[in-house]
C-alpha cells in the first residue's frame, strides 16, 4: 500500500488507529535488544502458546523499549474500552496469570506498575483502577519531557499505520508538498537544534552550508556509532520508532538537496541491523523511502552501512573513511564535510537523536521547539543514567533541568543506603563531577565550566565503593585501545598516560607521577588531531584536582582513601 | 571460503571497492574468521591491492585473522557493566571455560572476547553469546548459562 | 599576491598561499618536522612543526605544516611554549624510537638528550610518520607498504606482514623515512628492503651489461620501463648501471666511441 497523497495519509492513520485500539484485548511485548536479553522472545512465544491453547484472540504485537531497561521484560495490556496497563519485569508465569485474567475480562493488579495515560493511548478512566498511578505521575517517567521518545514501547516499531496515527509522516508531507527546502533549513535554524551527539553544533546552520554548496551529489549521513559507552539512547530510538529517524533523514535530504542517505550503524548492534533493514523494506513499501515519497516527486534511498568496531570512526571525518572502504583515520580540517565531505561530495553528518528532532520541528515550527529548555539551549535531551542508581535508563527532560533531581529523584538515587561518590556527565570525556558540586543544571555553558559537556548524554553515577582512580584508569584503556594511532600525542601520550595510571593503581609510582600525568594530559589535549586524543585527558587532569586524595592513597598505599 | 562464495559475496555488493566493510563482515560471519587468503582473494576481486586489505582487517576490532570457536563469548567491559561487576563476570567466564581473554578454548567450543560496549548499559553487565545476549548478570547466573550451554553440570 | 606578516620578530613580505613552515623554510629557519616532505605535503601527525601564532589570528600554538600565512600573522617558532612543547614530543617520539641516530641528532638540536619514557626496550624506531607508506602509495603507486593494526599497536608493514610482492626495490621507503627506520642494503648481487620487525622484500640485482656490477631489480627495472614511453632513456633498453649510463649518454652526445 503506497501513500501517495494525503488522502492515502489519512487511511493510514485510521489503519493505525484501529490497530492501536483493537476491539479485542491487547498484549504488546517489548522486544528491542534489551528484552530480548531478558527472555521478551520466550515470553512472546508463551503468550501465542496460552492464548492458542485457551481459544481467546486478542491483538499481540512487539514494541520497542521505553528506555526504562531496568523495568524490562515489559508487557502493556489493553482490555477493549479500558486504559493501557504496563506490567513490568514480566516472567512467563505473571504472563498466564495476565492471560487467564483476560479470558475472564478482568483486569490483573499483580505486578501491574502503572496506566499509560496521554490522549491517544488511554482509554476510558476506570474506577477499578483508582489507585494505580499514571505513568507521569511516577517515576521514572515523571517529569520526563519524551517528544522523542514518546513512541517508544507504545507502538510497533514496524508498523508505518501505526506511526502515521502518532502524526507520524504528515512533517514529510507537508515539507515536501507546501515548503520549498530553504523554508525547512528556516525552521530548523529558528528551532536552535543543535548536534545531540556529542560536537553541540547548530544543525540548520550546518545544512545551510551544505544546501549552498556546489555539487550535483550531496549525501546525509546518519551517525548511529553510539560509541560513547553508557549510551544507548539511539538504539531505542532506532528499536522504538525507526520510521521516526527515516523522516528526518528524508527530510535533512529534501533540505540540502541529497537524494542518498546512509546510515552507519554501530558493528556490535546485530539484532539493530537485522531490525532496521526490515523497516527500510517496510518503508520502501509503503513509498516513504525511494522513489517519488508520498507521491511528491523526491527521491531518496536510504541503506545502512556496519561499522567495523571502532569507537573513532564515530568522529565525522574518519566515519567518511571508514565508508569510503577506508580505515577510520580522523581527516585534517579543513576541508569540512559540508563542502568535501563522503566522496568529497558536499555531506552532512548527523546524530540519531538530532535527526529525531526534525519531524516535530516541521510539524509544530521552530518558534515551538524554542519553548522547551533554556535560552541558549533549545529542545529536550536523552540522559542515560548508569551506574549506582536505583533506576537507570534513559531519561528524556529539557535542557536545563537540574542534574541532582535527575539523580535523585528520577532516578532514585543511589541503592543500598550508599552515598553518591563523583557522576560523570556527557560522554567518557566528561569529568567527574564531586558529589557537593551536583547541584547544577544540564546545560552545555554550566557544564563547559566544570570541565564538562552535554556530549551524548551519558550520566554515570559512582558511590562510595566505587574507586575514583580505578574507573579513570579504566577510561585511559578504553581511550588507548580505540585510539587510531595516527598522531603522536594521543598514540605515545595517552598510552603512557594508561600505564602511569595502572603505576598509581598499584601503588608502584610517586607523588613526582602526578606532574609527569599532568604534562602528558595537556599535550595529548592541545595537540592531537582529533576529539579523541584532545578529549580523553580532561576527566583523568580535572580527576587528578578533585580527588587528589584517592590518587595520594593509591601511591602510597595501593589502596583507596579509607580502606585498610 | 571456497573462492566460488567470495566471488558471489562480492558480487552481490557490485564488485564495489567502498562495500568492502559488509564483505568483510559477511565472509567472517561465515567462516569464523577472515584469513589470508580469504583477504588475497578479495583484495584481487576487487582490484585494491593486498596490503590495502590487510591494513583493513586488521584496525577494525570486528575482525579476526584467528579463527574463532563456535560460540563466541564476548564479554561487556564498558563504564556501566565495569562499576556493575563485570570483573567478576569476565573472571568467572576465564576460569570455567578454561580460556584467556582474546583466546578460543582447545576444542574451540568457545572463543571469549571484551566488547565495549553493548548498549544495554542499565542492566548490566551483559554478555553476548554469538548473538545471544545475556543481561543483568551475577557470578551465579553466569554459572548457571555455562552449564546449561556445556552441558557440564559443575 | 603577497602578505605581510612577522617572523620572529622580522617583518617580511611574502607570496599568498604558502604555510608557515614553507614560509620559515625558505627564510631560512628551522622547523623540526617527521612527517612532512616537499613531494608529499602535509600530513600534520607529529606535530613537531608546532610555532605560536598570534596577531591577526587567536595567541596560541599552531600546527605551522597546515597554517596558511595571513596578512598581519605574528610567528615565533622559538618561543618558550613551543620549544617546552615540542621538547615534551621529542621525549615521546625517543622513547619509541631510541636508537634512531637521525631522531637522536635532532632531538639533541632541539635540547633533548633522553626521554623519561624510555623503560629500556629497543622498539622498531618507526615515529609511524607514514612517510613511505604514502610515498608508495602515491608516488611511486607500488602499493607495497600499508599501516596495520590500530592505536599503540598501529605499524608499518607489508600486506600480511610477509614478504611483498608488490615492492619494486626502488628504496624510495627508505630515503624518505626520517629514522632510518626502513633500510635498503645491498649486498653482493641482492638487495634487502627491511625493518627491524622483518624485510619488506628481497631481490637479485640485475647485472650491468657494460660492466658487470650488480646494479638493480629486475621488478624495479621493469616498473620503470612500463612507466615510460619509447624514448626512454638508453638505461632502460639495455641494462646498464648508473655510471655507464652516464658514459653512455656522454658518448651519444659527442657522438663518437671512445670506451
Amino acid at each position: 500500500m503506497k501513500i501517495k497523497n494525503i488522502k492515502d495519509l489519512g487511511r493510514a492513520k485510521n489503519a493505525g488507529m484501529k490497530s492501536l485500539f483493537p476491539k479485542i484485548p491487547q498484549i504488546r511485548i517489548s522486544m528491542s535488544t534489551c528484552g530480548l536479553s531478558l527472555g521478551a522472545d520466550r515470553l512472546f512465544q508463551k503468550i501465542i502458546q496460552e492464548t492458542e491453547k485457551k481459544g481467546i484472540k486478542i491483538s499481540l504485537h512487539p514494541i520497542g523499549c521505553s528506555g526504562c531497561c531496568n523495568l524490562e521484560p515489559l508487557a502493556m495490556v489493553r482490555l477493549p474500552g479500558k486504559p493501557a496497563l504496563l506490567y513490568t519485569q514480566m516472567t512467563l508465569e505473571k504472563a498466564e496469570r495476565i492471560i487467564r485474567d483476560i479470558q475472564k475480562k478482568k483486569i490483573t493488579k499483580k505486578g501491574l506498575f502503572c496506566i499509560i495515560g496521554g490522549d491517544l493511548v488511554s482509554g476510558k478512566p476506570d474506577p477499578e483502577l483508582n489507585d494505580i498511578p499514571d505513568y507521569k505521575d511516577i517515576y521514572p517517567f515523571k517529569g520526563q519531557q519524551r517528544i522523542l521518545l514518546g513512541n517508544c514501547g507504545i507502538i510497533d516499531p514496524l508498523s508505518v499505520t501505526e506511526y502515521v496515527a502518532m502524526e507520524g509522516y504528515t512533517a514529510l508531507h507537508k515539507a515536501l508538498y507546501q515548503m520549498r527546502p530553504q523554508e525547512v533549513i528556516k525552521e530548523v535554524v529558528e528551532s536552535g537544534l543543535r548536534g545531540r551527539g556529542g560536537a553541540w553544533f547548530p544543525t540548520g546552520f550546518k545544512w545551510d552550508m551544505a544546501r549552498k554548496s556546489s555539487g550535483d551529489e550531496k549525501f546525509v549521513i546518519c551517525n548511529a556509532d553510539e560509541g560513547d559507552p553508557g549510551a544507548y539512547k539511539d538504539r531505542t530510538i532506532m528499536e522504538g520508532n525507526p520510521f521516526k529517524l527515516f523522516e528526518g533523514v528524508v527530510l535533512a535530504g529534501y533540505a540540502i538537496g541529497s537524494h542518498q542517505g546512509i546510515i552507519y550503524l554501530r558493528e556490535e548492534y546485530h539484532h539493530t541491523f537485522e531490525f532496521l533493514n526490515s523497516a527500510i523494506e517496510i518503508a520502501k513499501g509503503y513509498g516513504l523511502l525511494g522513489k517519488n515519497i508520498l507521491g511528491s516527486g523526491f527521491n531518496f534511498s536510504l541503506n545502512i552501512v556496519r561499522g567495523g568496531g571502532s569507537y573513532v570512526c564515530g568522529e565525522e571525518t574518519a566515519l567518511m573513511d571508514s565508508l569510503e572502504g577506508e580505515v577510520g583515520d580522523p581527516r585534517l580540517r579543513p576541508p569540512f564535510p559540508i563542502e568535501k565531505g563522503l566522496w568529497e561530495r558536499p555531506t552532512i553528518v548527523n546524530n540519531v537523536e538530532t535527526l529525531s528532532n526534525v519531524p516535530l520541528i516541521i510539524l509544530n515550527g521552530g518558534k515551538w521547539y524554542t519553548n522547551i529548555g533554556t535560552e541558549k539551549a533549545k529542545g529536550t535531551k536523552i540522559l542515560s543514567v548508569v551506574g549506582k542508581v536505583k533506576r537507570p535508563g534513559l531519561y528524556e527532560v529539557p535542557l536545563g533541568t537540574n542534574l541532582k533531581h535527575v539523580i535523585f529523584e528520577m532516578a532514585g538515587g543511589p541503592f543500598n543506603g550508599k552515598s553518591i561518590r563523583a557522576v560523570q556527565v556527557g560522554s567518557p570525556f566528561g569529568t567527574f563531577i564531586p558529589s557537593d558540586k551536583l547541584d547544577i543544571t544540564l546545560d552545555p555553558e554550566t557544564l563547559r565550566e566544570i570541565g564538562s559537556m552535554i556530549g551524548s548524554g551519558v550520566i554515570v553515577v559512582l558511590d562510595q565503593d566505587s574507586c575514583i582512580v580505578d574507573i579513570l584508569h579504566h577510561l585511559l584503556t578504553f581511550f588507548v585501545e580505540e585510539s587510531c594511532g595516527k598522531c603522536i600525542p594521543c598514540r605515545e601520550g595517552v598510552s603512557r598516560m594508561e600505564e602511569l595510571m595502572e603505576e598509581i593503581y598499584n601503588g608502584r609510582a610517586g607523588m613526582k607521577d602526578l606532574d609527569i600525568l599532568n604534562e602528558l594530559g595537556e599535550t595529548a589535549r592541545d595537540f592531537s588531531l582529533c576529539a579523541l586524543g584532545g578529549g580523553a585527558p580532561a576527566p583523568i587532569l580535572n580527576g587528578i584536582k578533585d580527588f587528589r586524595k584517592d590518587f595520594e592513597s593509591h601511591i602510597k598505599t595501593g589502596k583507596c582513601f579509607g580502606v585498610s | 571460503m571456497e573462492k566460488e562464495k567470495i566471488e558471489k559475496i562480492v558480487l552481490k555488493h557490485r564488485n564495489e571497492k567502498s562495500a568492502i566493510l559488509a564483505i568483510l563482515h559477511e565472509v567472517q560471519a561465515e567462516d569464523k574468521q577472515l584469513n589470508a587468503d580469504s583477504l588475497r582473494y578479495i583484495a584481487l576481486l576487487l582490484g585494491v591491492p593486498y596490503a590495502n586489505v590487510y591494513g583493513l582487517a586488521t584496525f577494525y576490532s570486528a575482525f579476526s585473522s584467528d579463527k574463532k570457536g563456535k560460540t563466541l563469548v564476548r564479554a561487556c567491559d564498558g563504564i556501566s557493566c565495569h562499576i556493575n561487576g563485570a570483573e567478576e563476570i569476565i573472571k568467572t567466564l576465564k576460569s570455567r571455560l578454561n580460556v584467556e581473554m582474546g583466546k578460543t578454548t582447545w576444542d574451540e567450543a568457545f572463543s571469549l572476547e571484551k566488547v565495549r560496549c553493548l548498549g544495554l548499559c542499565s542492566i548490566s553487565p551483559n554478555v553476548s553469546f554469538n548473538d545471544r545476549i545475556y543481561s543483568s548478570l551475577t557470578k551465579e547466573k553466569i554459572l548457571e548459562i555455562l552449564r546449561e550451554m556445556t552441558g557440564d553440570p559443575k | 599576491m603577497t602578505i605581510q606578516m612577522t617572523l620572529n620578530n622580522k617583518e617580511i613580505e611574502v607570496p599568498k598561499g604558502l604555510t608557515i613552515l614553507e614560509v620559515s623554510r625558505k627564510q631560512g629557519i628551522d622547523i623540526p618536522t617527521l612527517c612532512y616532505h616537499e613531494a608529499l605535503g602535509p600530513h600534520g601527525v607529529c606535530r613537531l612543526c608546532i610555532v605560536e601564532v598570534g596577531g591577526v589570528l587567536r595567541q596560541g600554538i599552531r600546527i605551522s605544516c597546515i597554517q596558511n600565512v595571513v596578512d598581519g600573522l605574528v610567528v615565533n617558532t622559538e618561543s618558550e611554549r613551543v620549544k617546552k612543547n615540542r621538547q615534551f614530543l621529542f621525549e615521546l617520539l625517543l622513547a619509541r624510537s631510541p636508537d634512531s641516530k637521525e631522531l637522536i641528532d635532532l632531538a639533541a638540536k632541539h635540547g633533548v638528550y633522553e626521554s623519561r619514557f624510555y623503560e629500556g626496550d629497543t622498539d622498531d624506531n618507526c615515529v609511524r610518520c607514514g612517510l613511505c607508506v604514502r610515498v608508495c602509495r602515491d608516488k611511486i603507486g607500488a602499493f607495497a607498504l600499508c599501516f596495520a593494526h590500530r592505536g599503540y599497536e598501529r605499524m608499518v608493514t607489508t600486506d600480511f606482514e610477509s614478504l611483498s610482492g608488490y615492492c619494486i626495490g626502488c628504496g624510495t621507503c627508505a630515503q624518505i623515512c626520517p629514522t632510518g627506520a626502513i633500510r635498503m642494503k645491498d649486498e653482493g648481487e641482492e638487495r634487502i628492503i627491511y625493518t627491524k620487525n622483518g624485510v619488506v622484500a628481497r631481490f637479485e640485482l640485475e647485472k650491468c651489461d657494460v660492466c658487470g656490477i650488480p646494479y638493480a631489480p629486475k621488478k624495479y627495472l621493469n616498473f620503470i620501463k612500463k612507466k615510460s614511453d619509447d624514448t626512454m632513456a638508453v638505461s632502460v633498453v639495455r641494462n646498464l648501471c648508473p655510471g655507464c649510463a652516464r658514459r653512455m649518454g656522454a658518448i651519444n652526445l659527442v657522438g663518437s666511441m671512445t670506451l
